[in-house]
């Protein structure tokens, strides 16, 4: 809850407000009836908030699926280049960013495919195209 | 600023900024839809006591110029947090989300609405043809001082006390003027039963939905 440290009828405010709604556990019904009583349109602003909440749920997959992508690349350049210790690390490195959040059979799926593929095939999967192309064949194995 | 801007979406992150950018993201999404309907209606009705709270010092009885209200404030807060227009939300810092936004709004509605409000000439009557009369005196005043800002609470105080006239009524409402928010600490208090508490603080809130400071 917010305080007010300065000034006295803010902190009255807030520490009514605090009080009278301390539990918390009010039914949503009537808190949405005492709004609407208040001449406010309740549904309207559930809405447009809900839709604020969606559009900012789809930035962050995309921020993150970017963030994927580019570590991605830079786990192949490093493996073409000969940077990688070995090409097992390398292709275990590229199965968990491609699998994304699921360390299960899409994990296992991928890594099975990438054991199959040589260094010139590795490179084409910096391509998002061809990259997209090989994580459905991979999720139809599971 | 005619209004807010209408809600818009979320800025755009920078590819391997998501975290970053929103230290709470990954609990803002695992909210449910349900979660969430809870959420703006909790922050709605908080704004909606804050402009009841400030009546006295908005013109036209309260309401707020450019058609806003309780319900765009809220989503205005909203769009700001997660929009990038306001420091996101850190549950390190503030682990409810639900008073984070609260303080956005607090601050939305003190910073920029009140002295919007203020700037607008008063409404102080109609003419003949029932169009609005600008009341050309300033508006501005000098902020209150540290004893007037007490003097007014004690008046606003008293204000509420008088609203109740049975005695456990107007105790309760002081207990919880007073820092004692939680209906057990209360109870202890006044050495009453909890279910009164809670009964006399459902009738205190019930009366206070239609208060409006300066009436």
């Amino acid at each position: 809850m917010p305080r007010e440290q300065n000034d006295p009828r803010d902190a009255l405010f807030e520490r009514l407000y605090e009080a009278l709604h301390e539990d918390g556990v009010e039914d949503l019904a009537e808190q949405v009836a005492a709004l609407q009583r208040q001449d406010i349109d309740v549904e309207t602003t559930i809405a447009e908030g809900l839709q604020l909440f969606a559009a900012f749920r789809g930035q962050q997959k995309l921020a993150r699926a970017r963030v994927r992508v580019e570590r991605l690349q830079r786990a192949v350049q490093e493996f073409l280049h000969g940077t990688s210790d070995s090409m097992v690390a390398a292709r275990q490195e590229i199965a968990q960013l491609l699998a994304g959040e699921s360390r299960g059979r899409l994990y296992a799926a991928v890594h099975r495919k990438l054991e199959a593929v040589s260094a010139e095939d590795l490179q084409s999967l910096s391509d998002d195209a061809a990259l997209a192309a090989f994580l459905e064949r991979c999720a139809d194995e599971v | 600023m005619d209004g807010f801007a209408a809600p818009s979406g979320p800025a755009v992150t920078g590819p391997g900024t998501a975290d970053l950018a929103h230290p709470g993201a990954g609990q803002i999404e695992a909210l449910s839809d349900a979660d969430l309907r809870a959420l703006i209606v909790d922050l709605t009705r908080y704004a909606a006591a804050l402009i009841r709270w400030y009546a006295g010092r908005l013109p036209r009885g309260g309401a707020l110029p450019f058609g806003e209200d309780a319900g765009s404030l809220a989503v205005e807060a909203i769009a700001r947090v997660l929009g990038g227009r306001r420091r996101p939300w850190d549950p390190s810092k503030e682990p409810s989300l639900l008073a984070y936004l609260k303080s956005v709004v607090k601050s939305i509605f003190t910073r920029e609405v009140l002295p919007r409000a203020k700037r607008d000439p008063e409404v102080s009557g109609v003419d003949a043809e029932g169009n609005d009369i600008a009341d050309e005196t300033p508006a501005s005043t000098p902020g209150p001082s540290a004893v007037d800002a007490e003097a007014e609470a004690e008046r606003v105080k008293n204000a509420l006390l008088a609203l109740f006239d049975v005695e456990e009524d107007q105790l309760v409402l002081l207990c919880m003027m007073e820092e004692q928010t939680k209906a057990a600490d209360i109870a202890a208090t006044l050495e009453m039963p909890v279910r009164d508490v809670y009964r006399i603080k459902q009738k205190i809130k019930r009366r206070l939905e239609t208060w409006r400071r300066g009436d």
